[in-house]
């Protein structure tokens, strides 16, 4: 098998998420997440923007089945996923959390075949080919000749990156990302936020909770817009990222500015204009 | 991105990779030990008269001239020895596996109170003079009583079931040692109250044959029910959310895991007492000679700790004229050697 095969979705990648009217929260008769709908394309990299406290990582964990749903359906090629056990799940969606620290030296290769899991019998025999997916996912981040290496020695954007790899090896059609990159230095941000638009183009689609307008404006080929426990809006980032509507969500007056990049390309910046007013 | 030289890489854990591909060869000290602790003791037996009574015992026993050497070998040495070398096995497996659940390398097996409880049962059975197989019975019962009340705390704090599973192992390990406590107040001083301190400093010295299945069938399901999780172990010890989406049930692997941990445990404290420091101690050994994958981990800890234990146990039969309790041995002899190894590991990095 050739890489670009290995490192496809197992399950057909046409299909979308549709998720409708979804309800959940922590506390009883308390709903934070108050019935949001939204349809996840594959190939497709949509971006959550919203204030703290909004529902965000709610959402994510109800989605991820870490948080069980109040009312509301997930359906993905008529499958329910909201009814699936972890390890059927885990193959429609794969996570990828803010960057942490694991409390062992796990060699990066042993990282990304942790990705496998969900694929393994129930006695956990790893296959040749177990292996040879974790490698080409561990490849296609670049990070191949770091296998060996402890996760713990690398820098922050290289783990994040095998974190990366590990959700593609798990073969999953959807990556959920809840602020993978805020923690990373300004180059490593855009660096992984490269990758994982290439991951768009192998058939992912995309679902990423982000704090900067910027990432948006970088990546994203739909933007949602939670405010409160809702989506009050999903759209292109041009629709969507107004200065009117980013001004709205942070209660910052904001501007939104299209300037010319080299190649003559045409970039929306947003720019805070507390410190003029 | 570059920042790892080649030379740098090299360095890196080639002693971990040698011993991820070629561990087996570690199995040599576990056979190496048996057979030199087999021959040290009161009763000193040479290598030659050894494998002589080993074979003759099979073959024909009617040859055998030294029939106290038979009795000495199969009816006492062997059973010690064989059950030494499956506790020390056990206890390094259960402490590297708590090690992984709780993602805390600073857990020992009985962090769920196996041991408080496993005291708390024998002390009531030798205040009560029971034979010492009954006292074996109600320390199992003890230990296995503590850990279910431990888990039941759960629900406690929602969302961090594993910061809950340690809360309860604080709680019921106080209730049990006040228990102990109030036994130990209530015993006669003159034999029960002796009785009880010799017994919570852990010795092997009642291990006969018949205890030998009592060992060996728990441990060795428990030890094949962990080896069968090491994958999800490794997930695990990511934490409880990130290992759910990938497709593990974090619930049963918990459960799986504390069965089998408290399984090893109960059954190890109810023979020897309180054997200390081992599955804190060897994990971290075996951690820094393998790596933390618990494919390569579990067995690496196995191999260590039943050398290590026998070790342990061989000096305390010859050291002295009097046998010294192994509990003391352990704690003696684990603690420099644990300050080593952190000192050691400091000075890498």
């Amino acid at each position: 098998m050739n890489r670009n095969e290995l490192l496809k979705p197992l399950l057909p990648s046409t299909a979308p998420l549709v998720i409708t009217q979804l309800v959940s929260g922590y506390e009883k008769d308390i709903d934070i997440v108050k019935g949001v709908s939204l349809e996840l394309q594959p190939r497709t990299f949509s971006c959550i923007l919203g204030a703290n406290g909004c529902g965000k990582t709610t959402f994510l964990k109800t989605l991820l089945g870490i948080l069980p749903a109040r009312r509301g359906k997930v359906h993905c090629n008529n499958t329910d996923i909201l009814s699936l056990n972890e390890s059927q799940r885990a193959k429609y969606l794969a996570y990828i959390p803010q960057a942490h620290r694991p409390p062992f030296p796990f060699t990066v290769s042993d990282v990304v075949r942790m990705g496998r899991t969900p694929h393994l019998s129930t006695l956990s025999r790893e296959t040749v080919q177990d292996r040879e997916i974790s490698e080409a996912c561990l490849d296609q981040v670049g990070l191949l000749k770091l296998a060996q290496v402890p996760y713990t020695l690398l820098s922050g954007g290289q783990q994040q990156l095998v974190i990366i790899a590990r959700a593609l090896a798990q073969q999953a059609s959807f990556l959920i990302m809840d602020e993978p990159i805020s923690s990373l230095d300004y180059g490593n941000q855009y660096r992984v936020l490269d990758e994982i638009a290439k991951l768009c183009e192998l058939g992912l689609g995309v679902l990423m909770v982000t704090h900067d307008p910027a990432h948006c404006f970088h990546a994203a080929d739909q933007v949602i817009i939670m405010e409160d426990g809702f989506f009050i809006s999903a759209a292109s980032p041009q629709e969507a990222m107004t200065s009117q509507s980013l001004s709205a969500l942070y209660h910052l007056p904001v501007s939104v500015q299209r300037i010319k990049v080299p190649e003559n390309r045409i970039q929306s910046v947003c720019i805070p204009l507390t410190r003029y007013s | 991105m570059e920042n790892f030289s080649r030379n740098h890489l090299k360095l890196i854990g080639i002693r971990q990779r040698f011993f991820v591909r070629y561990w087996p060869v570690l199995l040599i000290f576990p056979v190496f030990f048996f057979f030199w602790s087999f021959s040290l003791g009161r009763y000193p037996i040479g290598y030659q008269d050894l494998v002589r009574t080993v074979y003759l015992h099979y073959s024909d026993p009617s040859k055998i001239i030294d029939l106290n050497m038979e009795t000495v070998l199969f009816n006492i040495r062997i059973p010690r020895v064989l059950v030494v070398l499956m506790v020390g096995a056990g206890m390094s497996m259960a402490g590297s596996a708590y090690q992984g659940m709780f993602r805390n390398p600073l857990v020992s097996p009985d962090i769920l109170g196996v041991t408080a409880g496993a005291s708390f049962g024998a002390a009531l059975a030798i205040i009560q003079k029971q034979p010492i197989s009954r006292i074996q019975l109600f320390a199992f019962a003890g230990g296995i009583l503590a850990v279910y009340c431990a888990t039941r705390f759960e629900r406690m704090i929602r969302y961090d079931p594993v910061l809950a599973l340690v809360l309860g192992g604080i709680l019921i390990k106080g209730l049990f040692n006040a228990g102990l406590s109030v036994v130990k107040y209530l015993a006669d001083p003159e034999q029960s109250l002796p009785a009880i301190t010799f017994w919570l400093m852990g010795t092997f010295t009642d291990v006969v044959k018949k205890n030998i299945p009592q060992v060996a069938i728990p441990l060795i399901i428990s030890m094949i029910l962990l080896y069968i999780n090491r994958q999800r172990l490794n997930v695990v010890s990511f934490g409880d959310e990130e290992a759910k989406t990938m497709g593990v049930r974090t619930k049963h692997v918990r459960l799986e895991v504390i069965i089998a941990c408290t399984l090893i445990t109960a059954s190890s404290v109810s023979i020897c007492g309180q054997v200390g420091w081992i599955g804190l101690i060897i994990p971290h050994l075996a951690r820094s000679l393998t790596g933390p994958n618990y494919r390569v981990l579990l067995p690496v800890s196995a191999i260590l700790g039943s050398c290590f234990l026998l070790l342990c146990d061989t000096v305390c039969r010859n050291a002295f004229a009097v046998e010294l309790p192994i509990g003391i041995l352990t704690s003696l002899m684990g603690i420099p050697f644990f300050i080593i190894i952190f000192k050691q590991k400091a000075s890498k990095a």
